[in-house]
């Protein structure tokens, strides 16, 4: 159960020959490609690392825990092994609109000491990002920037050839070509540490 | 390929964990053959292939503090084997000091930690000291027979040395055995000699060409008279022929005889089956000593037994080893638990299996296609229960394994505290859960300590009372039911029940006039309070911070409860029950504003139905009376902060409809209530006022449910106990009995009191499972302060 999906995605990156050629000098010119899973939160896109993350589920029947704190939806079972689900949007204290039938369940394991699941309102696509398409909070933004948004990416280049992660829901990938003009890089360590 | 070291790695952790508690065994008995005065060089052979095969494991995997430790120990061991050194109590106080040590250095091996620990140093120059202070054993000079030593490896000739300078009679016994029950024949034949004296080796002896049967010679050394060892061993056919003293003599014939004839004897080298007990077979040479089959293979038979420390062939060590090995599986307990979560989800295959035969009978299916399928469905179901069976029952230790620590903890206790202490274990053979047993051994530590330490009185005072001067410490197990019954007895001198409550009221636990009418158990269970310990000195050995308040915690944090009972002058009683398994248990599952939950039946003593013209506020707190005594109530929807209307639609978990539906589910979140407002005005009124129809408490007749309004909600109190402690917890409605898997709750989610786990129901709903215990800790922790200052209320 290990990533698959982070193994699906990187194969199927790797089709074409000559874009592969291609991607490789691009590579060298821009620094090493990390691939980010966007996904929606409240309408704005975010991302993590694909390499954390393990499996993205539907939403399964959650059964809430009592006196749990607020973030806390309540807990799955996967096959088995009981998953607490927590809500991005009531850690990151975002809006809340309703759930829909496109919301999912991110596994992440980003501690190695529990498997959590991560709610999202939607799951966008892969983007492989160079460092140097990643902007860097203090840069960007300046002053006091929340300790959980790792950067900030415009990925122009990624939005032209985007990379079609065939394991992941694709359906609005239009829809995110308008909208993903700011993806918010997510350093789940810290969202989930705090 | 790191997986596979790893895995190597944590096999080395297992296995020498499992070498370092045996070894701990054979102290503990070399322990109490010192005392009586009598060492079983055996014994003393077995720790120190225990110690040798550490080194070899810790030499493998390059933990270079545990084989130099062990190296040590090896020389200090080959010492005491040949008598150079004599076992005394110093040299024992080392051997079990290195048996902590090896803890203390499997622990920092396994966490990888480097740090420096100057305990084994000190142990180290100590060993080094201690190889030559034991006092060497004489051998009295005598001369022994050259033919006679070429046979003998250094161990047992050492130990022919031993008997002749105790001045035994060495005697030779001839006796023939069939091939077929050679092995349970030498057991018994030593069984027998054994009191008369020791055996020094076996040979065997060339005589007759009979194929089925073997004739050995042994070589022993006695105290007993010629007359006597006949007598004794003629029921086993054995000839008895004393030997001459001086040497003088061939004295055992068997040398010129040895391996190519025994070839011929046995033909077909059909391998004897192992010694069932490898202690029982202990000989410096395994081949020699238990399976005589093996002789079949050419030995190096005279050969080699020259210098020190070599006197054991590593082969046939490693033999043993490899045997041991073959027949036990060590396994990590985590795999366990994946294969129980499999056996699980069987289950759940197995009721939509059912269901679908269900469907199968009501559209009228082919009868002959239902009637298979079902007869393939009962299988099924027998086999995934003998399967979850035969799970749980792998995960079954014996308490024997804690028992053991607690041994060596007494008497290294019991030394400290300057007094002696009797152990007396019984059922150590009792088997529980792995995990409980692993969660056991601190708080059972700490008890056998509180017992030696504050328990047993000094020997001048048991001695002025006219007690045995050596205290006894009881240890008992013993399975009662679905329960596992441990107690720790001690003839000591009781709790003082004054300076307890003295202190209590000091501590402001009791209140003075509420003393005067507290009955001794009362009083005795203050000893579970906090910060309450009845010696005013603190002494080193029991001042360490940790209270029976923790032990309590720690075990009702197994499901388990304790109780105690103690006279002045003659001693103190815990009695700790627990349950068999942690994987699996009884719950009852019940409804919660369309929620469910499990509630282990363990602590569930009744439910019945709630009538709530019954519920009487008292100081704030809701109770009723059930069986002539108050129930104090727990609402279980307010304390969740559950909305309190059940048959609304939509406030239940994310159902099948959650696609759908707002997000409605988190809105309980902010509701907890903080523990100070179940005594507010409002929720007061709430539910003293609640129009029920008036019934006694404990009518749940039909008559009285169809006597309801329909509009009005059915609720039952479900009344947990928990020691001597009962809470009515109430809900809305019961669903049934269920056995259900507990699963721990993520690190997320330890700090949410209250549950001890959830589960996942045939449906495929997850139930939290309630933390009784916790629940009514929770409650009564308010309750008690709450009574302290009452009593007004004439309840």
């Amino acid at each position: 159960m290990a990533s698959n999906l982070a193994r699906r995605t990187s194969s199927s990156a790797v089709v074409p020959a000559a874009a592969g050629t291609k991607r490789k000098k691009a590579q060298r010119d821009r620094g090493p490609i990390t691939e980010y899973l966007a996904f929606r939160l409240a309408g704005d896109v975010y991302a993590a690392p694909v390499s954390i993350i393990r499996e993205i589920l539907k939403l399964h029947p959650l059964t809430p825990v009592p006196r749990a704190p607020a973030s806390i939806m309540g807990i799955i079972s996967v096959r088995g092994q009981l998953v607490t689900v927590i809500d991005l949007r009531r850690r990151l204290r975002l809006a809340e609109g309703p759930v829909t039938s496109k919301a999912r369940i991110l596994l992440v394991d980003p501690m190695g000491v529990e498997l959590l699941g991560l709610y999202v309102d939607e799951v966008l696509q892969v983007y492989r990002l160079a460092d140097s398409e990643i902007e860097h909070t203090a840069t960007a933004l300046g002053g006091e920037v929340a300790s959980y948004i790792a950067g900030i990416a415009r990925p122009a280049q990624a939005q032209a050839t985007p990379q079609e992660g065939k394991g992941v829901a694709l359906k609005s990938v239009g829809v995110v070509r308008q909208n993903a003009s700011v993806i918010i890089l997510l350093d789940l360590k810290v969202v989930l540490s705090s | 390929m790191t997986s596979e070291s790893e895995r190597a790695r944590e096999e080395f952790f297992s296995e020498a964990q499992e070498i370092v508690e045996g070894l701990g065994r054979d102290l503990l008995a070399l322990d109490e053959a010192q005392k009586a005065g009598h060492v079983d060089p055996d014994l003393i052979n077995d720790v120190f292939r225990a110690v040798h095969t550490l080194k070899g494991l810790a030499g493998l995997f390059g933990a270079t503090r545990m084989s130099s430790l062990s190296h040590k120990l090896e020389e200090l061991l080959d010492d005491l084997r040949l008598g150079k050194v004599n076992v005394t109590a110093p040299v024992l106080d080392l051997l079990f000091l290195s048996v902590q040590l090896y803890g203390k250095l499997l622990q920092a091996e396994k966490e990888g930690r480097d740090q420096p620990m100057p305990e084994l140093e000190k142990l180290l120059t100590q060993l080094d000291r201690g190889a030559g202070a034991g006092g060497t054993a004489g051998n009295g000079g005598h001369i022994i027979d050259p033919n006679l030593l070429a046979v003998l490896t250094e161990f047992e000739e050492h130990k022919l040395k031993t008997n002749i300078a105790q001045g035994n009679t060495l005697y030779r016994l001839k006796i023939r055995f069939q091939l077929a029950t050679i092995d349970q024949g030498l057991d018994e034949l030593k069984a027998t000699a054994k009191p008369h004296g020791d055996i020094i080796t076996y040979l065997p002896a060339n005589d007759g060409d009979d194929l089925d049967s073997i004739t050995l010679e042994i070589l022993m050394g006695s105290r007993a008279s010629a007359t006597t060892l006949r007598n004794a061993l003629h029921h086993l056919g054995v000839e008895v022929e004393e030997l001459p003293r001086q040497g003088g003599g061939p004295v055992p014939a068997p040398a010129p005889a040895p391996a190519p004839v025994q070839t011929h004897h046995i033909p077909t080298p059909t391998p004897s089956p192992p010694p069932v007990a490898p202690s029982h077979a202990p000989s410096a040479m395994p081949p020699l000593g238990h399976t005589p089959l093996d002789m079949t293979a050419p030995h190096p038979f005279p050969a080699p037994r020259l210098d020190a420390g070599a006197s054991i062939p590593p082969k046939a060590q490693e033999l043993g080893t490899i045997k041991s090995v073959a027949q036990t599986v060590r396994v990590d307990i985590q795999k366990l638990d994946v294969l129980m979560n499999i056996v699980g989800e069987l289950s759940i295959v197995r009721t939509e299996l059912e269901r679908l035969l269900e469907k199968m009978r009501d559209a009228h299916t082919n009868r002959e296609l239902r009637i298979n399928l079902h007869r393939l469905q009962r299988d099924f179901e027998r086999n995934v229960i003998s399967l979850r069976r035969g799970i749980l029952e792998v995960r079954m230790v014996p308490l024997g394994q804690v028992f053991d620590k607690l041994a060596r903890v007494a008497r290294q206790i019991s030394r400290e505290a300057g007094k002696q202490v009797n152990l007396v274990i019984t059922g150590a053979e009792t088997e529980v859960d792995k995990l409980i047993v692993e969660e056991l051994s601190d708080p059972l530590m700490h008890m056998m300590r509180n017992a030696i330490d504050h328990g047993i009185e000094e020997r001048e005072i048991r001695e002025a009372v006219s007690k045995p001067a050596v205290g006894t410490i009881a240890l008992n197990a013993f399975q009662k039911g679905n329960h596992v019954v441990i107690e720790i007895e001690d003839d000591g001198k009781g709790i003082d029940t004054e300076r307890l409550l003295e202190k209590a009221i000091r501590m402001g636990v009791v209140q003075a006039d509420e003393a005067r009418t507290m009955s001794r158990r009362e009083v005795l269970n203050l000893i579970f309070v906090p910060g309450l310990s009845t010696k005013a000195a603190v002494s080193e050995i029991s001042g360490r911070g940790v209270g029976m308040d923790v032990v309590k915690t720690n075990i009702s944090k197994l499901g388990g409860v304790i109780d105690v009972q103690s006279e002045p002058g003659i001693g103190t009683k815990f009695t700790v029950t627990l349950p068999i398994t942690l994987a699996i248990i009884s719950a009852l599952i019940v409804k919660v504003s369309d929620q469910q939950f499990a509630i282990p039946l363990a602590n569930v003593q009744e439910a019945v139905w709630l009538d709530a013209e019954a519920v009487r506020v008292i100081d704030g707190r809701e109770a009723v009376t059930l069986r002539g005594s108050t129930l104090q109530l727990c609402y279980l929807a307010r304390l969740f902060g559950l909305s309190d209307t059940p048959d609304t639609v939509g406030t239940g978990p994310f159902g099948s409809g959650f696609d759908a539906s707002p997000m409605s589910p988190m809105s309980h979140a902010p509701g907890v209530p903080p523990r100070g407002s179940l005594r507010s005005e409002s929720i007061r009124q709430d539910y003293a006022a609640a129009a029920f129809p008036y019934r006694p408490a404990s009518g749940s007749s039909p008559s009285a449910r169809t006597a309801l309004a329909p509009r009005q909600k059915r609720r039952f109190i479900v009344v947990t106990a928990v020691g001597t402690r009962r809470l009515g917890l109430v809900v809305d409605s019961l669903v049934g009995e269920q056995d259900v898997v507990i699963k721990g709750l993520g690190p997320s989610l330890k700090n949410v009191a209250g549950f001890a786990g959830a589960t996942q129901l045939a449906d495929q709903r997850i139930a939290l499972v309630l933390d009784a215990p916790a629940l009514v800790e929770e409650m009564f922790a308010h309750a008690d302060r709450a009574r302290m200052h009452g009593g007004t209320h004439g309840f």
